[in-house]
């Protein structure tokens, strides 16, 4: 009951390549939890599958209880699983207002040729706390296309955002970012994960360790340690696949 | 005086709705203010141009704001022409029931047709749609006792209203115009609606980016789908009206060429902005109609200038008036 999202048995293979094979996994409620391995362990392939953007070949994905197995990606997203891109991926054409708007107005229905004054004024409402939330509040009338890197990553959280999700995943939220960047996401990713379950997959190990509270290990395709993060310093499967090598540089 | 005017028509160039009231001021006052200056055929054009106008408004939707392009909105075109003459000719319906009957065919036709294409994107897109209408070109063309296959199918239209000594008909230019400038606008009035409307915001949201567009809840295949179908009645009214200022149906219009022809349109009008079909449409009928006449190969500099457009100013002519009035 406690879990949020619950995967049994899942599987997707490409060819004769299994990205993820056989994978069992829980995560828990008020949770920070993140999902760390080697490039090409199958962590952003899962994130494909339990969004919908790929179908699996077996296995079940539950969220909240409900089964969203192979359901199209923007029912899932309706049910209230956020997700970023590793490859950041917002309306580079449209200024950071509209991104928010659009994402405020799907939330809503899209479907209509007007909205009514009062649903108007509550999305401008919503608009301005999340700009207020992510520090975009001067950045509101640019091109979104046209800010930092940094700045890119954090409008595609607070459009994830926009669509009050339970469950939030980031994929490399802090990828490519100098450091005062890195500083300023991870106290916005703290500050969502008090209102919001969060699951990121990241390589600065020093960001997951000091964010998560739970942490999965994945390597080819299959998840080879779960537990805190002191249990996962201290895995010695662990080590040698993955983190051992970065103690011995 | 100057000084206190360019503001103003700034405005107006900024503001759809603006723009719209304005371009209906000036549509209105058409008949009044030509003969003045020029010939009355002139009014005449101009109620072609709008006609046809809506052709390409129709491919605007589609690939300034969904970014598919079509090249097959002849179809729903010709459904929209054959519609209204197959309904007069074979089952003796009255004007209004012509027009619905047009307008209910080649909206039926984009929900089928659409159903299937916009689940594929860009070039693939593009290809079913030339192959829908290629299908019915054919269709049309060798279906003899229905369409009239090559000949067309030639029909006098019923009046407009009829209440015994009072009668509008469309052979009274003047009210011809004035029905054509009706519906003209009241589409473009509905395009413009939808583009303000959290729908339009979902196209543009669908235009920029798919994935997110997902990601985001949005169902981008009703979306898309529901733009088609809108297009599609679009390009049917466009059909409808050019039946009854033709006063017959062809086969030809439903060619590819014609689909073609409307893609021209829209890019020398400018891709996504809401009144430049009119533009691209009127800027090419205008040179067709000057040209034709003394030169078989005006399409060279047609070709030639739909080029430099494309190169030097690839929003079109609203791109390139919206720049002179910024400067």
């Amino acid at each position: 009951m406690s879990e949020i999202l619950k995967i049994t048995n899942l599987s997707k293979n490409f060819g004769g390549m299994k990205a993820l094979d056989n994978v069992n996994v829980n995560f828990k409620k008020n949770t920070l939890s993140a999902i760390i391995g080697p490039n090409g362990a199958g962590k952003t392939t899962l994130f494909n599958v339990i969004c919908g953007s790929l179908k699996s070949n077996t296995g079940q994905i539950l969220f909240n209880d409900t089964n969203i197995t192979n359901l199209p990606t923007h029912k899932i997203s309706r049910l209230g699983l956020g997700r970023t891109l590793q490859v950041k991926s917002i309306f580079n054409n449209l200024s950071v207002r509209e991104n928010l708007y659009i994402a405020l107005q799907s939330s809503r229905g899209v479907f209509r040729l007007s909205n009514s004054l009062s649903c108007e004024k509550e999305i401008n409402d919503e608009l301005l706390q999340i700009s207020d939330l992510f520090n975009l509040k001067d950045k509101l009338d640019a091109d979104a296309g046209s800010l930092s890197h940094g700045d890119i990553s954090i409008i595609e959280m607070a459009i994830a955002l926009c669509l009050k999700p339970n469950f939030l995943l980031l994929d490399e939220p802090i990828c490519g970012m100098g450091p005062s960047e890195t500083e300023q996401t991870i106290k916005i990713i703290k500050k969502l994960s008090k209102t919001t379950d969060i699951l990121i997959i990241e390589h600065d190990m020093e960001a997951v360790f000091s964010l998560a509270e739970d942490i999965v290990v994945m390597s080819q395709g299959s998840i080879i340690a779960h537990g805190t993060p002191e249990q996962i310093s201290k895995d010695e499967k662990v080590i040698n696949t993955y983190l051992g090598e970065e103690e011995e540089v | 005086m100057e000084y206190s005017l360019v503001p103003k028509v700034k405005s107006i160039i900024q503001d759809k709705r603006k723009l719209f009231y304005l371009f209906s001021i000036i549509t209105l006052a058409v008949p009044i203010i030509i003969p003045v200056f020029f010939d009355p055929y002139w009014i005449k054009l101009y109620s072609e141009i709008l006609i046809w106008s809506l052709l390409a408004a129709s491919v605007n939707i589609l690939f300034g704001y969904l970014g598919l392009l079509s090249f097959g909105q002849a179809l729903f075109f010709g459904f929209g022409m054959y519609g209204v003459a197959i309904a007069i000719t074979k089952f003796g319906f009255g004007l209004w029931g012509s027009f619905a009957f047009g307008i209910f065919a080649s909206t039926l036709m984009a929900l089928i047709s659409g159903s299937l294409a916009v689940r594929l994107t860009w070039h693939y897109f593009a290809i079913i749609t030339v192959i829908f209408s290629l299908i019915f070109y054919f269709v049309a063309l060798t279906w003899k006792p229905i369409t009239g296959g090559d000949d067309g199918l030639p029909f006098s239209p019923p009046n407009i209203l009829d209440l015994g000594n009072f009668k509008i008909s469309l052979t009274n230019s003047t009210h011809q115009y004035y029905f054509i400038i009706f519906f003209v606008l009241l589409c473009y009035y509905f395009i413009l609606k939808l583009l303000e409307s959290p729908l339009g915001k979902a196209f543009i949201a669908v235009k920029e980016n798919n994935l997110k567009s997902e990601l985001i809840g949005l169902d981008t295949y009703k979306i898309k789908l529901l733009g088609f179908v809108f297009a599609g009645l679009i390009a049917g009214v466009s059909g409808c009206l050019l039946a009854f200022y033709g006063r017959y149906a062809s086969a030809s219009y439903m060619f590819y060429h014609v689909s073609g022809e409307a893609v021209v349109w829209t890019i020398i009008g400018g891709v996504g902005s809401f009144l430049g079909p009119i533009f691209g449409t009127g800027l090419l009928i205008v040179l067709r109609e000057e040209l034709s006449h003394t030169w078989d190969h005006y399409l060279l500099i047609v070709g030639a200038l739909v080029i430099l457009i494309v190169i030097f100013f690839p929003n079109g002519i609203s791109g390139l008036l919206k720049k002179m009035l910024k400067n």
